[in-house]
């Protein structure tokens, strides 16, 4: 992971080692939790799960399964409503969130907060305690969680929104767009900000990225391993839509915070590619990797014309070697990954063309990248993460590319 | 109600791209030939899609139209014909939606006279409340000193007015009656117009001629105190109303009379900065940056809310109200050869057409207005490169209609051709089926797409409108260099250098980064990676037109440097190698010279001191060189070494070499910033010390420098003086670096402040350029010398340092000439010979200057009689009456003039001796010359003799004085000169450097410098064109006839002018000419000895002059 210049980041502790919440300037702090509808007996779940997690911790617990009639509270706990509608609950937190929590702190003269996402109840004690410990003691700002996932899980924030994050920003958390989050009170602030410019926008529920917000802040961000948790399915939308929605957003953000990441230099640390994995010739992952590259080979022919609007000749090259090349040896290198990727960004910046059939005509691209990954990491947690810290080096090592593609963005060009 | 304004940092003028707009002219939706706010806003898509962030909206108020919309009918309506307030309100909403800001007209110095305020004015009574609303008087003789702006049509700023029986007041048209702003209900209806666009959300306004608000009798009427007191109370106004809105002055004054319309940050936000404009053309055309950095030089700082507006064109005429007069003949000459592109007091043609639509030139301007302090504005059209129409009247020709594709009229509107409010341009180079946006928007590489791309890069740094701006003074003044820089609300740095070669040629630079050392350049368009700055000059190669934005940034982690194994300490000290020598740690340097250090020194000397720059005897072979004295400095951690350098001839000289040692990151940073400075490494596989010298650090020039704040001990070596006025510890602290322009010494600078000069080459005593300068600032009170504030001494009296002010400078007086000479060559290069040569300076006669010379050589002729002023003023101050004996003024005796003589005699001999045994070695073609100067051997003797036959009280007075002085030992700095270096011929002795002689051996050392400067330009110039150079031998003669005449003028003037001091300064006229040519003869031989030894290329200028001076004789 490289290192940032601006924003402090660095993996917590594992989970054994996080210490309890004792300090008795941190217990008198009141801490906002607010809590996504979990019912009743989940309610219970998570209070008495925060109540082991946060000893003595004077807690306000925001649930909008408490009715305004039902609030009580206890010598360290007390529970409240959502006074201004319940949160958005979905698979992420979006802006909406962020501004009900920025409120509630206010309200509840609380100094920090944990913004807890749907099916939260799946959060273990030692995984609260280790996000509250840090925003409570650590001078952090921002705590955004790290979960135990499988190879195949969070692929969009593997393949795009961590590498982005991580190289334009300087900020390497690996699920930059949360579902649990834990703020100090200025970073609540900054991101209701954030969530009130957006407030205009086209999307009905607009995202919020707040590693980058913390990052132009100079604010401190930590990572934190907090273990296992239900990651909630973004309902019906399919991956085109899910893809054209959180990629349009951070090409958005990147857009508007462009005089920054132009500025800001991260030191690199190149990642060393390791060799593909020879899958069986009859495993599952093989019959999809055929698949996904027959895929591939189809949507090359089909929007070539497309992608020569947005890619330069070079990577048209390489894809076009990509859609030729048979399933055993189909692999989209980390470096021609992240330049399409740049390219896109560029691409949606300048409205080369219109911005949603941009960014559907990324879909295939981020499956080859997907199809890559099948191959390296064969189901297997160790060579998946080495293959996503390798795409995410790419990214800072073409840096300078879209650097310089930004500033002078003649189509003419290797 | 009020809206509030679109911005929310109250500063977004600093970072804003203005952009000009008529509505008439952009796009017109109605299809009635003329421009309107809905067809505006249509294209606002297309502005947001070009970058710029605020619109400036010309008048679109009810006019006549007589003055393009500045005759103001009614101050809050729109004009019909470009829509209702409902479509201005809805472009102002569109703009606000697009984050673009909207800026307005304020013209409240006049009304049209159709206004109803002034019909109502000159139908009511003398003296009543509505003829009071304008300046009326039933003379037209008083406010006579007003001069009067629209010369082409105007003759007087009175007009009778029929109906009121009065003459009417108006510094415009006549149709334009200025308001009465003694008049408080005047002022109530400006505020009240104002207040009607701000309430409805309007961001800016502009405020129109600003300076002539106010009049008053026996004033220039612009600029007065009353006007300031009107701007402040309409400021105030907006202040107590609105937030985060913008005043921005037209105020067409130089930039020290704008100045006053910030005010303390209380009156104007912005102001446009009107010379510098024209001088960015200028230097342009001349390949010159003193244009540039001269006007920069005269524009004060602002308070930090306000910010300047620059600009390239406007709606206007290419103003040159504010250049001189010959300025301005230059300007008409380079670009506007048809009279008809002049308009008033300028140039009424477009940004493209001015610079012959090279696209380079185009590029280049555009590149100095978008790194400029100040926020840019760009007229509409310019981003393509639109061109004018010089036929259309008044200044129409820059004002037609927008090109937005190659359909019919420009795409502007769909009206018949004949309707439109002005004709579009068709020819078949500007015309609009050439130049037009659809076109530039489908090809990637046109001017369109490069502006877009400027504006979008530019946006990114916010050093470009906030930053400082410091000019770098390389030698070659074809290339202007800046650094812009900005520490940021985060604490960060944002520096760039912006560097721009102004010349149709390639060029080098080499640019003084040593503050920057360690620093790595980016080059910012392509985020391209330059070497890393280290102390020396960087090196730059611009092509023509050229221009490079570098970023400084901190230098990317490099892999660590090899390292030398370490045998042990003692081996180290025994073997040690230059360069890759192992030694112990930690080590000082104190405790290095104590032990084995001097032996280690005397191997490392001889090569070190060969490879420097300051060392002066290259030529020679160093027989030994060993340390003889070395003085300690904050404790042992530096040591200033004594050298004594033996030579093989026998001959010794001593240096000062100040010495330190350093290890671990400190070693590595020198490695990177100054590895010329480093005698040897030390180090071992741990530390890798190195020895080095020390001024390299900034801790030994803190160090040196705290000397003078610290109270000397009994006993100590180094003894610190300084002027009564100065005090040192106003520099306690200051960032230091070491100037990389010296030669025989190294230069200490102290931020802008001061310099200290350390003397590399030691001599027992005082030296002469600390004692005069001393003499001159403090008891003379000299201001034309870079004023001395303090010295440092070894306590036998050698002087060691020279602490003096800092001289901000534009190259020196020698480059300056050279760089005139070339341009006077090219402007006569084909004409016929010139009716005359002129004559020589002379006391005996006052000689004409031909006009050839008056009119090709305009700037050298005020330079020189400037030079001449200064020169003069200088030596009053050196006869200043004192009780010191080193400096008082003597009459010249006949021991004096006997011991000229026999030294001039001896020169004579020495030279024509040296000159004959020379004779077969020295170039063909000045055989012929060389042999006729040695059979003139009489001649010239006979110049020596003259002085001893004279009676000596006519020779004037004897001072002390420059010694050595030519062009080279002037600065050109502010317009004027600065005069440098009083050390004297640095081959005579001290004894002799300070005796005293007669003024004339500096004019005459001035005099040969013109010669020179003359001469060795027309063989640069004439190197390339051969052909040329017999044809310009005669014009070289004029230009160094008249610039010399000029010089003795203004100097005898000046000696003249000062009464009785300068009565007995100079020697009579007759005693005057004997002299001076006796001392030309002295210096011509020197040089003949000078260029017979090192530069037989040059041989000819001192033989030619030798030859003037014997034809005179006989």
């Amino acid at each position: 992971m490289s290192s940032s210049p601006i924003a402090d980041i660095s993996n917590a502790s594992p989970l054994e080692t996080a210490p309890a919440v004792r300090s008795t300037d941190s217990s008198r702090a009141t801490l906002l939790i607010c809590l996504p509808s979990l019912g009743i007996d989940g309610l219970q779940t998570m209070q008495d799960r925060i109540g082991a997690a946060l000893p003595g911790q004077s807690v306000v617990l925001a649930s909008p399964d408490v009715l305004p009639d039902n609030e009580s509270s206890t010598e360290h706990l007390r529970l409240v409503g959502y006074p201004a509608g319940p949160p958005h609950a979905s698979w992420t937190l979006v802006a909406s969130d962020f501004l009900t929590a920025a409120d509630l702190a206010r309200e509840h003269n609380a100094s920090a907060l944990m913004l807890l996402g749907a099916e939260a109840d799946s959060l273990s004690s030692a995984g609260l305690q280790a996000l509250a410990t840090c925003i409570l003691n650590q001078r952090v700002d921002l705590a955004l969680p790290r979960y135990k996932t499988g190879p195949h899980d969070a692929l969009v924030s593997s393949a795009l929104l961590y590498p982005l994050t991580n190289a334009l920003f300087g900020v390497g958390t690996h699920l930059p767009l949360p579902l649990d989050a834990a703020l100090s009170l200025r970073m609540a602030e900054r991101l209701a900000a954030a969530a009130r410019r957006l407030g205009n926008g086209a999307q009905s529920t607009p995202l919020v990225w707040p590693a980058a917000e913390a990052s132009v802040s100079s604010f401190v961000v930590r990572e934190i391993e907090v273990g296992e948790r239900t990651l909630p399915h973004p309902g019906d939308a399919d991956l085109n839509s899910l893809l054209a929605e959180v990629a349009g957003s951070l090409f958005t953000d990147i857009e508007a915070k462009a005089p920054f990441w132009q500025r800001s230099r991260s030191s690199i640390s190149a990642v060393q590619a390791s060799e593909p994995v020879l899958l069986g010739s009859e495993t599952e992952e093989l019959a999809e990797v055929r698949a996904m590259a027959e895929s591939f080979r189809s949507a090359y022919l089909n929007l070539q014309e497309i992608w020569s609007l947005v890619l330069p000749p070079q990577s048209l090259l390489a894809l076009k070697k990509l859609s030729l090349a048979p399933p055993e040896s189909f692999l989209m290198p980390p470096d021609l990954w992240a330049r399409v990727v740049y390219d896109f960004v560029l691409a949606y910046h300048l409205r080369t063309i219109n911005r949603g059939h941009l960014l559907g005509a990324l879909t295939p691209l981020y499956l080859a990248w997907v199809t890559s990954h099948l191959r390296r990491s064969a189901g297997d947690a160790a060579l998946s993460s080495r293959h996503v810290e390798e795409t995410a080096s790419a990214f800072s090592t073409e840096k300078p590319y879209v650097v310089a593609r930004w500033r002078w963005p003649d189509r003419f060009n290797p | 109600m009020k809206k509030p304004c679109s911005a929310t940092d109250p500063l977004w003028y600093k970072d804003a791209i203005i952009y000009e707009i008529h509505v008439r002219a952009f796009a017109d939706s109605n299809d009635d030939g003329i421009g309107d706010f809905q067809g505006l806003i249509s294209k606002l898509d297309y502005l947001q899609d070009l970058g710029v962030t605020c619109l400036w909206v010309l008048p679109f108020f009810p006019s006549p139209l007589r003055d393009d919309g500045y005759d103001i009918a009614n101050y809050t309506n729109v004009n019909p014909s470009y829509g209702t307030i409902e479509d201005f309100k809805q472009f102002l909403d569109e703009a606000h939606a697009r984050n673009m800001q909207v800026m307005i007209e304020l013209v409240i110095n006049h009304t049209s006279d159709q206004h109803p305020w002034f019909q109502r004015a000159r139908h009511a009574p003398k003296g009543s409340p509505e003829r009071d609303y304008y300046v009326w008087s039933d003379t037209d003789q008083i406010y006579k000193d007003a001069r009067i702006i629209f010369t082409d049509t105007e003759k007087s700023n009175w007009t009778w007015d029929e109906e009121a029986q009065q003459y009417y007041w108006h510094r415009f048209f006549s149709h334009q009656p200025d308001l009465n702003f003694d008049n408080p209900a005047v002022m109530e209806e400006v505020l009240k117009a104002m207040r009607f666009w701000l309430d409805m959300g309007v961001d800016a306004m502009r405020m129109d001629a600003i300076p002539y608000l106010v009049e008053r009798d026996g004033t220039n009427c612009e600029n007065l105190p009353e006007t300031h007191a009107a701007i402040k109370a309409i400021r105030a106004a907006i202040d107590e109303g609105y937030e985060n809105r913008l005043v921005l002055a037209e105020a067409n004054q130089w930039p020290a009379d704008v100045r006053p319309y910030f005010g303390d940050g209380d009156e104007c936000h912005m102001a446009f900065h009107f010379p510098l404009m024209p001088r960015m053309y200028m230097a342009l055309r001349q390949e010159d940056r003193l244009p540039i950095t001269d006007i920069m030089a005269q524009t004060p700082g602002i308070p930090d809310n306000c910010q300047w507006g620059l600009f390239l064109r406007n709606h206007d005429e290419l103003t040159l109200e504010m250049v001189t007069d010959d300025e301005r003949d230059y300007m008409y000459m380079a670009y506007s050869a048809d009279p008809r592109m002049r308009v008033n007091v300028g140039i009424r043609r477009r940004l493209a057409p001015l610079l012959d639509n090279n696209r380079r030139r185009i590029e280049l301007m555009n590149s100095l207005l978008l790194s400029f302090p100040g926020t840019p504005i760009m007229y509409y059209g310019d981003e393509l490169g639109m061109g004018d129409n010089i036929y259309l009247g008044d200044r129409n020709g820059v004002r037609t209609p927008m090109q937005w594709n190659s359909d019919r009229n420009a795409g502007f509107s769909k009206a018949v051709p004949a309707r439109l409010y002005f004709p579009v341009i068709m020819d078949p180079v500007w015309g609009y089926q050439a130049i037009n946006v659809e076109a530039q928007q489908s090809d990637p590489s046109s001017l369109l797409h490069w502006t877009r791309n400027m504006i979008a890069l530019r946006k990114l740094f916010q050093v470009f409108g906030r930053g400082t701006l410091e000019f770098l003074h390389p030698e070659n003044r074809k290339v202007l260099a800046y650094i812009r820089d900005l520490q940021r609300e985060d604490g960060s740095p944002e520096t760039v250098l912006c560097v721009a070669n102004l010349s149709r040629f390639a060029q080098p630079v080499a640019l003084d980064l040593a503050k920057f050392a360690g620093r790595q350049p980016v080059e910012m368009l392509g985020y391209v990676a330059f070497p890393e700055i280290t102390d020396q000059p960087y090196p730059l190669t611009l092509a023509p037109y050229s221009f490079f934005w570098l970023e400084l940034q901190p230098a990317a982690p490099k892999p660590e440097a090899p390292t030398i194994e370490s045998p042990t300490e003692n081996e180290a000290l025994a073997g040690i190698a230059p360069n890759s020598a192992p030694a112990s740690h930690p080590l000082s340097i104190g405790s290095l010279l104590e032990g084995g250090g001097h032996e280690l020194l005397q191997q490392l000397l001889p090569n070190y001191l060969e490879q420097q720059r300051w060392f002066g005897s290259k030529s020679r072979k160093i027989r030994s060189a060993v340390v003889g004295a070395s003085m300690a400095l904050a404790g042992d951690e530096y040591s200033i070494a004594l050298i004594d350098v033996t030579y093989d001839n026998g001959s010794a000289e001593r240096y000062q070499l100040p010495l330190s040692i350093a290890a671990g990151d400190s070693a590595e940073a020198l490695r990177k910033s100054s590895p010329k400075a480093i005698l040897a490494t030390l180090g071992d596989a741990t530390n890798g010390s190195v020895l080095y010298d020390a001024t390299a650090s900034e801790g030994f020039r803190q160090a040196l420098f705290g000397v003078f704040t610290t109270s000397t001990k009994d006993g100590a070596t180094i003894l610190a003086t300084h002027s009564p006025v100065f005090n040192p510890t106003s520099l306690t602290g200051t960032e230091s670096r070491v100037g990389s322009a010296e030669q025989s010494n190294t230069s200490l600078l102290f931020d802008q402040k001061a310099i200290l000069k350390l003397f590399r080459r030691l001599e027992p005593g005082e030296n002469p350029d600390v004692e005069i300068s001393r003499f001159l600032t403090d008891v003379a009170h000299f201001d034309r010398i870079p004023a001395y504030l303090g010295e440092l001494h070894h306590n036998d009296g050698t002087t060691l340092a020279f602490l003096q002010a800092f001289a901000a400078n534009e190259g020196d007086g020698w480059s300056w000439f050279s760089e005139e000479l070339i341009r006077f060559y090219e402007s006569v290069a084909n004409s016929p010979q010139p009716a005359s040569y002129g004559k020589p300076a002379s006391f005996l006669a006052e000689a004409e200057i031909p006009q050839d010379a008056q009119e090709h050589a305009g700037f050298s002729l005020e330079a020189a009689a400037l030079i001449g002023t200064r020169t003069a003023q200088m030596h009053l101050a050196l006869a200043t009456p004192t009780d010191d004996i080193a400096f008082s003024a003597e009459p010249t005796s006949t021991e004096d003039l006997t011991r000229d003589s026999a030294r001039i005699r001896e020169q004579v001999e020495q030279a024509l001796g040296a000159l004959k045994r020379n004779l077969a070695t020295i170039p063909d073609d000045l055989v012929d010359r060389a042999a006729l100067l040695l059979s003139r051997r009489s001649d010239l003797l006979q110049r020596t003799r003259a002085l001893a036959t004279d009676a000596p009280a006519a020779f004037g007075e004897r001072i002390r004085i420059h010694g050595d002085y030519h062009l080279g030992q002037l600065l050109h700095a502010k317009s004027d000169f600065l005069i440098v270096d009083f050390e004297g011929e640095p081959a005579r002795s001290l004894e002799e450097r300070r005796q005293k002689h007669s003024p004339l051996k500096d004019v005459a050392g001035m005099l040969r410098s013109f010669s020179y400067a003359s001469r060795s330009t027309l063989d640069r110039y004439t190197q390339r064109r051969p052909e040329q150079s017999g044809a310009l031998a005669g014009w070289a003669s004029l230009w160094e006839n008249a610039v010399s005449v000029k010089f003795l003028q203004a100097y005898r003037e000046t000696i003249h002018g000062a009464g009785v001091q300068g009565a007995s300064l100079l020697p009579k006229p007759p005693q005057a000419e004997t002299l001076l040519h006796a001392l030309l003869l002295e210096k011509s031989l020197y040089e003949l000895l000078y260029e017979l030894n090192n530069r037989p290329d040059w041989l000819h200028i001192p033989l030619s002059g030798l030859l003037a001076l014997a034809r005179d004789t006989a």
